[in-house]
Order: C-alpha cells, then sequence, then structure tokens
C-alpha cells in the first residue's frame, strides 16, 4: 500500500521531508518550500512594492532555485518587484565561464534582464590573472572582497534598490558556530540578521535564511532546474571543513539542528550595533568612504583599493596578514622568523636586502625595486619618487632606500648578550636591520653631535614622533660596518 | 703580580638577567627549577606548579562566582565522575581551616554533598555507596537523593501524573497532557518519562533536566544559597555547542554566566569552569583521587549516537587540533547576552530556563507543516494560531495514515489508574506545549515522533485495519498511547506533575494580565 502524503493526505508521499521527517507528496512540497521563503519575506518586510531587486545569481543551485522562487512568489503573491539578475564574472576558467552559461539560460527563462561585471572589467584583473600572480594561497582574500564590492558596484549600476543572495539555513548555521570556535563575538552577533544594511549601502538579505540546502537541492530536481554545481577550483577553506562536516552529523542525529542552531544564534543578536572602531559614535560602527573609489570603507582606501594596489605594483602579499611574513617568504631560502624580537643580528651572507621589502604597510607607495618585481604585470601607475623608508604611522620619508647598504653577517643575538635576554636564543636566520650611512640619518637625536651611541629611533615628524625602531653604533661588534649607523623597523 | 697564564677564579659574568617570563629549556615554565612532566596549552609545569595552578584557578572561579555574602551553605552537587571527584576535593581544600591563620574567616559556613542517584534509569546502585564514603572522606554531610523524587511533591506526596492525552505529531506540537493519580511507582514512572523518548539525545536531556532540578530543589530545601557544579571547561564548551544546537541559546547567559541570577536565591558556581578535562584527569592522577564511573547512555556508543555524544567528539577533536578551542569557546559563550532578564521572562515549566518569547510563531513561519494556513493565503498567519485549541487541522484529522498522531480530546481513560483522588488533578486536559520553551518542544516532539512510530508498527501487527473515518479507533489509539496494554513494550510518556503546576499558574497569570491588560500602561517606543 502506498504511503499517502500526511499533509494533503491525496497523494502518494514522494519524498522525505528533510527539515522535518515528514512524507510528503511532490505537491505539498512544493507549497511548504515556497510558503517557506514568502513567510520569511512577509515577516521581515524586506521588500517594498515597486522595489527594483537584483538576485545575485552565481549559476550554482542556491541562486538558480532563488530565482525560480522570487519570479514565482513574485507573480503568485504580487509583490510587485522589479527583479532582475546580477552576476559577477570573477575570471575562472572551468567554472565560472561554465556556470555563468546558467545564468545566461536563466535570464532566458524567467524573462529577467541580467547584468554580468566581471573583475576584469571592474579591476582589470581577473581571477586566474591573481591566481597566476600570487599562487594558490590566499587568493580567496581577492576573491571575497572583489566580489563583495562587485556585486554592490552592478547594482548600483542596474540602481536597484535591494539585493537578495542565496543563503541557506546551512550557511548561517554554519557561520554560528563558526563564529563560536573563532570566538568572533560581534560577528557572533550579526550574523544570523537577515538583511544587511548600512546607510550608504545597497541593503542585502537572505530569502532562503531558513531553508535547507538539501530542500533547495530536491526543489531543483523535481523542478528540473539545470544549475552548475562544481566547486570553485581554487581553495577550499579548511576550518570551516570541521564545522560543516559537523553541522551535517547534527543533522543526521536531528532534522531540525539546523533550524535550531539558527533559533539559537536569533537570541544573540544584539540591538545595539557592534562597536567597530574609535570613531563610532553611538554604538554605531562608522562608516567612510575609500578615498580613491569611493566605496564604503572604515579605513582612508577600502580593502579593495588596498588589495588592487599591491596587485598593480607587484607585491599582491602586503595587504594580507603580517607584513612581516611576507617579508620572509620572498626571500629565496628564507625561513620564517623564530621570534618577533627586534631585529639586531645580520645575515650570514651579502646578499643584497631586497629593498621593496623593507617596509610593508597596507598603503605603502613604494615602488618595486629590480629585485623581486620580475612578475609585475603593469607598470606602475605614477612615476614614482625615490623609494623610502617611511615612519610606520605618518608616511614622513626617512631614509632613501638606495643608500641602505650590504653588510655582512654579525654573530647573532649574542652579540648584544649584555642586554639582551637570552644569547643562547636561537640566531636569526637573516639580519632584518637597515645599515645605514651616519649623514643619512642625522635627523635621529645623539647622532650627529655623536653624544650617544645606541638610542630609540623616533619619527622626525614633531606632530607624530612615533618609536620606529632601535639605533645602535655597533662599531665593536661589525667591525666591517663601523662607518654605519642601523635603523629598524621604519 | 699577575700573569696572563695565571688562572683566575672570576665571578662567572651572568649572561643575563633572569625575568620571570623567560623560559628555560627543560624546566619548569613556572618555578624553572624542576623539571616539567605535564605541558598543558603549550605550558609546561612540574608536578607542584601544576597542581598549585589547577587549585588556584579553582579557587579563583569559586571566589568570582560566588558574590554571594560570607557565610553562605554550598550544596555541591556530584556524579561521582572525574570532575565531581576534584571538585569535591577542592571544595575540601578550599573549606579547610588556614593552618597558618585558623581565625580567619572561612567563605562558606557549610558544605552538603548531593548525589542524584540515577540508578533507577541507568542501573549501577552500587555506585550510590562509593561516593557516600568519599563525601564522607570529605567530612561532609551527604545527601543521595533518587531521582525519581521529582515525581513527587518536595513535601513526599504523590502529586500524580502527567500522561499524554492525544499527540499532534504536526511541527507545531501538542501535547495534550491530563494530570492523573497513578498506583505506579515514582521509580517506574521515571522510567517511562525517559525511555518513551525513543532518541538519545532526548533521553540524555530529559535526564539531564530532571536532575538539575532535583538538585535545584534539594538546595532550596537545605538552605543552600551556592550550588557548586563540577562542569569543567572542555564540559561546558561541549555544553555551549550542544546547546546551541538544541535551541536553548536563548538560556545561553544562564548556563554560563558567572552572574546570570536566573535561579532566585542560588548562586550557580563552576569552581572547575577554567580546568580542562585533561587537566583534570592528570591533577586526580597525581593526587590519587578516584572517580566512580556510571556508564551513561551513550557511553561507549558511537559519535552520532546523540547531539551530546557527537559535540564532545567534534570538540575534543578540535581541541586535538587548535588547543584553544575549548578556551574560545568558553569565553565566547559567557560574552553573550540575550532578553532573558526582561522582566516579563518567564521559566520553562519543564526546564525551568528562561523562555523566548514568540517563538512557537517562529517555528510555525519558518517550517511550515500545515497546509490550511497554505491553501488559504488570505490569513497566513492565522493559520498557525491554532495551537490553543485542542483540535487539529481538518486535514490531519481525516488523514488515513495519521489518526495516530491526531489530536483528539478524549474524556480519560479509566485504565491503570485509580480515577482522579487527587485534589490537585486538573479534571480538563491541556496543551503543555505552549508553555514550554523552544528546546523542550523539540524534546517533546522526540515523543510524538516515537509514539507515532509505535501506533504504526502496533496498527502493523493489528489485524483489523483501522478505518480512517472512524472517530472510535481514533480514540482507542489515542487511549492506547495514553495507557498502553500490558503486552505493549512501547512504555508511555509521562511527566512529572510539577509541570502541569507552573503551566496552570502560568495559564492563570495569563488570564489575570488580560483581563487588566486595558489598564496596563505600555511603554511606547521612545
Amino acid at each position: 500500500m502506498p504511503k499517502l502524503c500526511v499533509l494533503c493526505n491525496a497523494q502518494r508521499a514522494v519524498l522525505k521531508r528533510p527539515k522535518t521527517a515528514q512524507q510528503i507528496c511532490r505537491d505539498c512540497f512544493y507549497a511548504v518550500f515556497e510558503t517557506e521563503v514568502h513567510n520569511t519575506i512577509l515577516h521581515n518586510n524586506l521588500f517594498q512594492r515597486g522595489d527594483k531587486v537584483a538576485i545575485a545569481a552565481s549559476g550554482g543551485k542556491d541562486s538558480t532555485v532563488l530565482a525560480h522562487v522570487m519570479t514565482t512568489l513574485n507573480d503568485r503573491y504580487n509583490y510587485g518587484l522589479d527583479l532582475c539578475l546580477l552576476s559577477v564574472d570573477e575570471g575562472i576558467t572551468g567554472y565560472r565561464d561554465d556556470s555563468l552559461e546558467t545564468v545566461k539560460r536563466n535570464e532566458q527563462q524567467y524573462k529577467i534582464p541580467l547584468k554580468i561585471v566581471s573583475y576584469a572589467e571592474l579591476y582589470g584583473w581577473s581571477m586566474d590573472a591573481i591566481v597566476k600572480e600570487i599562487g594558490m594561497k590566499n587568493n580567496c582574500t581577492f576573491c571575497g572582497v572583489f566580489r563583495r564590492q562587485a556585486l554592490d558596484r552592478g547594482a548600483a549600476l542596474l540602481g536597484v534598490d535591494h539585493i537578495v543572495t542565496g543563503h541557506n539555513a546551512d550557511d548561517i548555521a554554519e557561520t554560528v558556530l563558526m563564529n563560536i570556535l573563532r570566538g568572533d563575538f560581534s560577528r557572533l552577533q550579526r550574523c544570523t540578521s537577515i538583511r544587511t544594511a548600512t546607510d550608504e549601502t545597497i541593503p542585502r538579505s537572505k530569502p532562503f535564511k531558513y531553508t535547507y540546502e538539501k530542500e533547495i537541492v530536491m526543489y531543483a530536481y523535481f523542478k528540473k532546474l539545470d544549475y552548475f554545481s562544481t566547486e570553485c577550483i581554487y581553495s577550499p577553506n579548511a576550518y570551516r571543513g570541521y564545522a560543516r562536516a559537523f553541522l551535517k552529523d547534527l543533522e543526521a542525529v536531528r532534522p531540525s539542528a539546523i533550524m535550531d542552531i539558527i533559533h539559537s544564534g536569533e537570541a544573540w543578536e544584539s540591538k545595539v550595533e557592534v562597536k567597530m572602531g574609535a570613531k563610532g559614535k553611538d554604538g554605531k560602527v562608522a562608516v567612510g568612504s575609500c578615498e580613491r573609489c569611493g566605496y564604503m570603507s572604515s579605513q582612508k582606501l577600502c580593502k579593495a583599493c588596498v588589495l588592487l594596489e599591491g596587485l598593480n605594483k607587484g607585491l599582491p602579499k602586503v595587504a594580507i596578514g603580517n607584513s612581516a611574513k611576507y617579508r620572509d617568504s620572498t626571500r629565496p631560502g628564507a625561513k620564517p622568523p623564530t621570534h618577533d624580537a627586534l631585529p639586531i643580528s645580520s645575515t650570514t651572507t651579502t646578499t643584497p636586502i631586497p629593498t621593496t621589502t623593507t617596509t610593508a604597510p597596507s598603503t605603502s607607495t613604494i615602488a618595486p625595486s629590480s629585485s623581486t618585481s620580475q612578475t609585475t604585470p603593469t607598470p606602475t601607475p605614477t612615476a614614482p619618487l625615490t623609494p623610502h623608508l617611511r615612519c610606520k604611522k605618518c608616511r614622513t620619508r626617512l631614509v632613501p632606500l638606495t643608500s641602505l647598504s650590504t653588510h655582512d653577517q654579525g654573530t647573532g643575538q649574542s652579540a648584544f648578550g649584555f642586554r639582551k635576554r637570552d644569547a643562547a636564543l636561537e640566531v636569526a636566520t637573516r639580519c632584518q636591520s637597515h645599515h645605514v650611512a651616519e649623514t643619512d640619518v642625522d635627523w635621529i637625536a645623539g647622532v650627529a653631535d655623536g653624544s650617544r651611541t645606541e638610542d630609540k629611533v623616533l619619527c622626525p615628524n614633531n606632530t607624530c614622533a612615533v618609536k620606529l625602531g632601535a639605533w645602535s653604533w655597533a662599531g665593536k661588534v661589525f667591525a666591517k660596518m663601523r662607518m654605519f649607523r642601523e635603523v629598524a623597523k621604519c | 703580580m699577575c700573569s696572563i697564564d695565571q688562572d683566575v677564579d672570576m665571578p662567572v659574568p651572568k649572561s643575563k638577567i633572569t625575568t620571570r617570563r623567560d623560559l628555560l629549556q627543560g624546566r619548569c615554565h613556572k618555578c624553572k627549577e624542576a623539571p616539567p612532566v605535564v605541558d598543558m596549552k603549550r605550558v609546561q609545569y612540574c608536578r607542584p606548579c601544576f597542581i598549585e595552578s589547577v587549585l588556584y584557578r579553582f579557587k579563583l572561579a569559586v571566589m568570582r562566582g560566588s558574590k554571594e555574602p560570607d557565610g553562605a551553605k554550598v550544596c555541591i552537587a556530584v556524579s561521582g565522575g572525574p570532575s565531581s571527584s576534584l571538585l569535591l576535593e577542592g571544595m575540601k581544600r578550599f573549606h579547610a581551616i588556614d593552618p597558618t591563620n585558623p581565625r580567619k574567616r572561612r567563605k562558606f559556613s557549610e558544605m552538603i554533598v548531593c548525589y542524584i542517584d540515577t540508578a533507577a534509569v541507568l542501573g549501577h546502585s552500587e555506585k550510590a555507596v562509593e561516593i557516600d564514603q568519599a563525601a564522607k572522606e570529605a567530612g561532609f554531610e551527604f545527601f543521595r537523593v533518587p531521582l525519581e523524587s521529582v515525581f513527587l511533591n518536595p513535601d513526599g506526596s504523590d502529586p500524580g501524573v502527567l500522561v499524554p492525552q492525544g499527540i499532534n505529531a504536526q511541527e507545531i506540537i501538542q501535547l495534550q497532557m491530563i494530570q492523573q493519580s497513578t498506583s505506579v511507582t515514582p521509580a517506574e514512572r521515571l522510567q517511562q518519562c525517559v525511555h518513551a523518548l525513543g532518541k538519545a539525545t532526548a533521553k540524555e536531556e530529559m535526564l539531564e533536566l530532571l536532575t538539575w532540578k532535583v538538585i535545584i530543589r534539594l538546595a532550596k530545601r537545605e538552605g543552600c544559597a551556592v550550588v557548586a557544579r563540577g562542569d569543567n571547561s572542555t564540559r561546558m564548551a561541549v555544553n555551549v555547542i550542544a546547546q546551541t544546537s538544541r535551541g536553548r541559546g536563548f538560556g545561553m547567559p544562564v548556563e554560563m554566566s558567572e552572574h546570570a541570577g536566573w535561579y532566585k536565591g542560588i548562586t550557580i558556581v563552576r569552581p572547575l569552569r577554567d580546568i580542562l578535562a585533561k587537566e583534570v584527569a592528570v591533577f586526580n592522577r597525581f593526587e590519587q583521587i578516584h572517580a566512580v564511573l556510571t556508564p551513561e547512555f551513550t557511553t561507549g556508543m558511537p559519535a552520532k549516537a546523540s547531539i551530546d555524544r557527537l559535540t564532545e567528539a567534534f570538540v575534543v577533536g578540535l581541541q586535538n587540533e587548535f588547543p584553544m578551542t575549548v578556551n574560545t569557546v568558553v569565553r565566547t559563550a559567557a560574552k553573550v547576552v540575550t532578553g532573558y532578564t526582561d522582566e516579563d521572562t518567564t521559566p520553562c515549566p519543564l526546564c525551568d530556563g528562561p523562555i523566548q518569547k514568540s517563538s512557537s510563531d517562529w517555528r510555525a513561519r519558518h517550517t511550515v507543516s500545515n497546509l490550511a494556513a497554505v491553501k488559504n493565503p488570505a490569513s497566513t498567519t492565522g493559520g498557525v494560531k491554532q495551537k490553543e485549541d485542542g483540535k487539529s487541522s481538518p486535514c490531519s484529522n481525516d488523514c488515513a495514515c495519521s489518526e495516530n498522531v491526531t489530536s483528539v480530546t478524549v474524556p480519560p481513560p479509566s485504565i491503570s489508574t485509580s480515577c482522579c483522588s487527587s485534589t490537585r488533578a486538573s479534571a480538563k486536559p491541556m496543551d503543555i506545549s505552549p508553555h514550554i520553551c523552544y528546546a523542550c518542544q523539540n524534546l517533546c516532539r522526540d515523543v510524538v515522533d516515537t509514539a507515532a512510530a509505535a501506533a504504526v508498527t502496533r496498527r502493523k501487527t493489528a489485524a483489523p485495519l483501522p478505518t480512517s473515518q472512524n472517530p472510535a479507533s481514533a480514540t482507542s489509539i489515542a487511549a492506547s498511547i495514553a495507557a498502553p496494554p500490558p503486552e505493549q513494550q512501547q512504555p508511555a510518556f509521562v511527566l512529572p506533575a510539577y509541570v502541569a503546576e507552573a503551566v496552570v499558574s502560568r495559564k492563570g497569570r495569563d488570564w489575570m494580565k488580560k483581563e487588566i491588560g486595558e489598564f496596563l500602561i505600555e511603554d511606547g517606543e521612545d
């Protein structure tokens, strides 16, 4: 005897609903699926009648089903929305070009306009070119930052009022878990909100926030929606993989677990926005705009512009994470630094120190020197001034890089054993100090008059005067180098 | 005069100044003298330093956790496990009179040890004796409270038991329960209550919340202002993730925060909150503290046996690879703020945790399991408001395969009960599901699912198939869920009567509020 659907009680049950484990028929599945999305939209007042809404379409399952459901619901419940598709072409061969075909078919199917913005167009770099430049690691940083902005820019081009994305319940629950595991409390309070919006940007929302991934696949399967299903060919996220695997197991133990996690996460949502910088007023996030492109940014330059600058200058890694690490990894055969002590030891060889690596702040304007920039793809845009070591805070120019000189290795920390922590500590693999001619650093107090042999280096800009490092007249230790003084960590 | 060749005994110049933060290879990172024996989170300790460090964190957590004025009475809740044993030992040392200063006042006046005996469900009744002995050695008064006492009133009288009347397997669960007195012993009631929950997740959760109920009850009875629990930090991290996964996020601060202030008049202290499970084990080994192990439902089971078990495997695995995982999780969860401190937040009748408002609506909205609302789009939200009436929607009433799950209000079956003799017993069945918290609703859904599954198997074995439209068959099935015939091995679900009392008083308060509602001045939006 065939099982009947527990909801309509008329048709044969063909599926077990992932969310509730109810056995229901196909029509009832469509009905509950669409009604849940409808409820989500209605209850959260996501749209106003007459809004122009862009569906962020990647060609994957979530966005394909989202496009279908949004058009269906718009017709059925007469939301009065003006829908369009918005795609971002990252320029990943074998991944994005195929999935864009799906989006183009969707355009035909649903008769809604499609806009594709490409990285190449917006930034002059496709992801393939970026990966060629920086390798397989960390390229997700670029893709993520660029895509976020690309969506906003595309939306601005189309003049839309709202963007909807295909994030599903699994994604949200996973993010909640991730934020607990990483201890990111401020994100934990924000990650479950259905809509992200500030005054400056176009609001974004996730109508599939309560929709299980499995049900989305099921919906696409039964409705015979074709979508493009391949993982991005570039790096997956390892740590997130743990959370994802755990979530799948949880779902197997109790199907409602994903909803329960979202329910828990929503209980923690904070009413007050999290303060992100000291500049914020009334607990609101202080958002400025990028000096270069005008996109919202909490810094002078937005992250995309910083990354882009790095790419264009041939120093793509400067903006990702710790610049000191980068400094090491660029040198052939170099090992990561063993400790964070003030660098004072010198190198074993007389390899010239690549001058580009001396400073690596995010807003660096130093042009590359020949030693590391063989791969520089584009010419430096503006004629550079003589590259200088600069103050880490106010960017005041300190020492021209041309006046840094090469030097032989010293004995490492042991040379400074009389004042440093432990002479037995491992010798740093490579000297991180700069050796500078006396005349170039006469602005350092005590150098010109010879009243000191070692002291702090303070920024010569009186309004800044930040400590930049230390210098030492290392005459006795570096016999050959006695004419040089060192300025560390500019 | 001095010769260059002459050996002079010069004092060896100290090549460095030893500071506190220096680490010496092959020495304890703390005292820098003895060789290290343990490595915890990349800090190497020698044995005395390790023990000191653990006890220091223990003491700190006790002092920070209880802002009670001095002289409070403490109830130490123990299970006999390693953490409990350490808790007992730590409290003993904490409470001991300072030998150097005998006149120094002690923080707490008195300590009692409370052991909730779960032998009725888990077996192993012999363990209680061993724990009793350990408590006696520590010099504390020992209370062994059987878990089944939760089915009795605090004064020992029998309030009867809540039995289900009809069950509706929809997503908005309805659990019609009626309070009636019964001849079944409390221990059997407990067994019914736990074993009727088909899934290990629900069983564990039920056992846990009943145990906690008994502990709080005992603490109140004995006049303890502080309850000390032996949750170590690994356990707490597991709890955070597991509670989140069960939908208990709203009550997270009650679980995690040091100063939640949720239980009126009782402070919960977790002295082991900064001590890892591994540290507990090492400490116990060093100090020769013995633990009494009682196997639980999922002991020795695969990781997917229950949410708790799965989470434990997950957290412990992650901790092995990323040693700060547990700390991060506990610290993050301790920061969480929810609206539970609002004045009108009510405790859940079942678990005593705070109830998040409008979570039933939330569930109905996002997990649609009733097509009546869908078919009538005009009243999308009207359809979900039917939880108070005992009847389910028409479409599930005449459902062929769901008569076992229809909610039918029938007169209380007189099987296995000695009629309503209890004065407290409410005559009318009540639907408790709208009054309990979100996570407890999940718990009850397991009851419903299990009952439904049981009914299906029963129906398969029953020779004549009841027709779908026959109300009598529905009644009989509902009755059989409430009180299965003796040959049925599936025990019926029961709940302790305190739940009913809480629900009744809640209803009373709701009614009062409704009555006076128009005279209350609501705070407008500022």
